[in-house]
């Protein structure tokens, strides 16, 4: 619709204007989209300070890549792709370092009002049993399920991420969900 | 031993509640970072036709692109441009002894040449064999001939659409030490991906002479020469081309192993060579 001055631009708008070498309108790119970048850095490499630096390396790289992003097609998922390749890269070139370990927030007071008590403390030992057998998981289980249930990415965000056909993303996943069962189990 | 009694969609909602939880650091700013980085104006494009999709593997083109980058990354003052061209596209390249010229005096104390120590770099991270078997995602299979024995190193790397685990052979009787390498063998073996002939011969140096064989019933290669380049369709991304070096100014030998991706790097004949492939199990 023309004429709605208050709109925001939208994605693709917003990639070709970039193209043509737009930087107020990378710059808003970046700014729409450098939190689940963040993310998916942090999920793969496992630290805070790298997940940043990943993250700025990746909107360059991106930036200078534009070229070749075929037009009409979803900025997510190519972005995605380029974040995930930085941050394994990285990971692998850091070798073994310490890693921070994934923390979730406590109950929250309000909205869970509806468990009774036994119910909520069985609620939140589950959550806890789940968190640390991520932890425990092999790296590609481990980066499946994160994908899907904590940054929410659909198949073809994955599929980019994990660097796979997006065909074998529901094998892996039911894989990864097999494995959490076991680890759940071993614990 | 406790069990979890839900069903997958409890499991998936329990994971989803979790998901929603999650202490993620803080978001960082990058924004002003990123933009004092791309004042540049993009470089010219017009390689980047040949990698592009809708040229789809044009395969004559796509070839001759590839000799071209070939006989760049054979040339040191070519190497960083090239490496830079083909990381634009995710390619790896590798960044290890390919063999130098007579080192040429050199003003810059960061470009002396001294031996080139064993190139771990382009092998990954360096695990042990226990590791390795759990990270790899696959089944690793590993050479039980004699002339090898144990390895001494492990090392595994994951790109996008595969992942390598490398046996190192540092020391061997009957097998001379790669003057480029300083170790005797190395074996890696790939998750997924075929061996694509049409590249494989084309991008090799004159001096290289490369024989299609078979290997436990299974197509192989056998490269004899001097280091080289090889290509594979990784798994899951038939699009895609990745790329290896010969770490080894040693013989080659390349070969399927169920979904595996083998090569072997030693400077033996290739009747050993395909002994120890052989053995591999």
């Amino acid at each position: 619709m023309e004429g709605r001055p208050l709109e925001r631009p939208s994605e693709s708008e917003l990639v070709e204007r970039a193209r043509r070498g737009d930087q107020d309108a990378y710059g808003e790119l970046v700014t729409r989209y450098q939190a689940l970048a963040a993310r998916v850095a942090y999920v793969i490499t496992a630290s805070s300070a790298e997940a940043e630096d990943v993250t700025q390396d990746a909107f360059v790289k991106a930036y200078y890549a534009l070229d070749r992003f075929r037009e009409g097609a979803p900025f997510r998922p190519w972005l995605l792709r380029i974040v995930a390749n930085e941050a394994k890269n990285r990971k692998a070139a850091a070798g073994r370092r310490p890693t921070e370990e994934l923390g979730a927030a406590a109950d929250r007071a309000s909205g869970e009002t509806a468990l009774s008590p036994e119910d909520a403390a069985v609620a939140g030992d589950l959550r806890a049993g789940l968190l640390a057998a991520m932890g425990r998981l092999r790296e590609d289980d481990r980066l499946v399920l994160s994908y899907r249930y904590f940054l929410d990415l659909s198949e073809v965000e994955m599929a980019a991420t994990l660097g796979v056909a997006r065909g074998t993303v529901k094998s892996r996943l039911s894989r990864a969900m097999t494995r959490m069962r076991e680890v759940y189990a071993d614990a | 031993m406790r069990e979890l009694r839900v069903t997958d969609d409890e499991l998936a909602l329990a994971l989803a509640d979790l998901g929603t939880r999650i202490a993620w650091p803080p978001v960082p700013d990058v924004r002003a970072r990123v933009l004092a980085r791309t004042r540049a104006p993009r470089r010219s494009a017009w390689w980047r036709a040949f990698w592009s999709p809708r040229y789809a593997f044009a395969p004559a083109l796509v070839t001759v692109a590839l000799a071209l980058i070939a006989v760049l990354v054979f040339s040191p003052q070519a190497r960083a441009t090239a490496t830079d061209i083909l990381r634009l596209r995710g390619v790896e390249i590798f960044r290890g002894p390919v063999p130098s010229p007579t080192p040429s005096p050199s003003r810059s104390p960061g470009a002396i040449q001294t031996p080139t120590p064993f190139p771990s770099a382009g092998l990954g991270v360096q695990v042990s064999l226990d590791e390795a078997r759990a990270r790899a995602g696959f089944a690793l299979v590993i050479p039980t001939d004699p002339a090898l024995g144990t390895p001494d190193q492990v090392y595994l790397r994951a790109t996008p659409s595969s992942t390598a685990v490398s046996f190192v052979y540092t020391q061997r009787a009957g097998i001379p030490t790669s003057p480029q390498a300083g170790v005797a063998a190395i074996v890696t073996e790939f998750s997924g991906g075929t061996v694509d002939q049409q590249f494989f011969g084309k991008v090799i140096d004159p001096a290289t002479t490369v024989e299609q064989i078979t290997v436990n019933g299974q197509p192989g290669f056998w490269i004899q020469g001097t280091p080289h380049f090889f290509f594979y369709r990784p798994a899951g991304n038939p699009g895609a081309v990745e790329q290896e070096a010969l770490r080894l100014a040693g013989n080659t030998l390349i070969w399927t192993q169920g979904d595996l991706l083998m090569r072997l790097e030693a400077q033996v004949d290739k009747a050993t060579a395909l002994r120890i492939a052989a053995s591999v199990r």
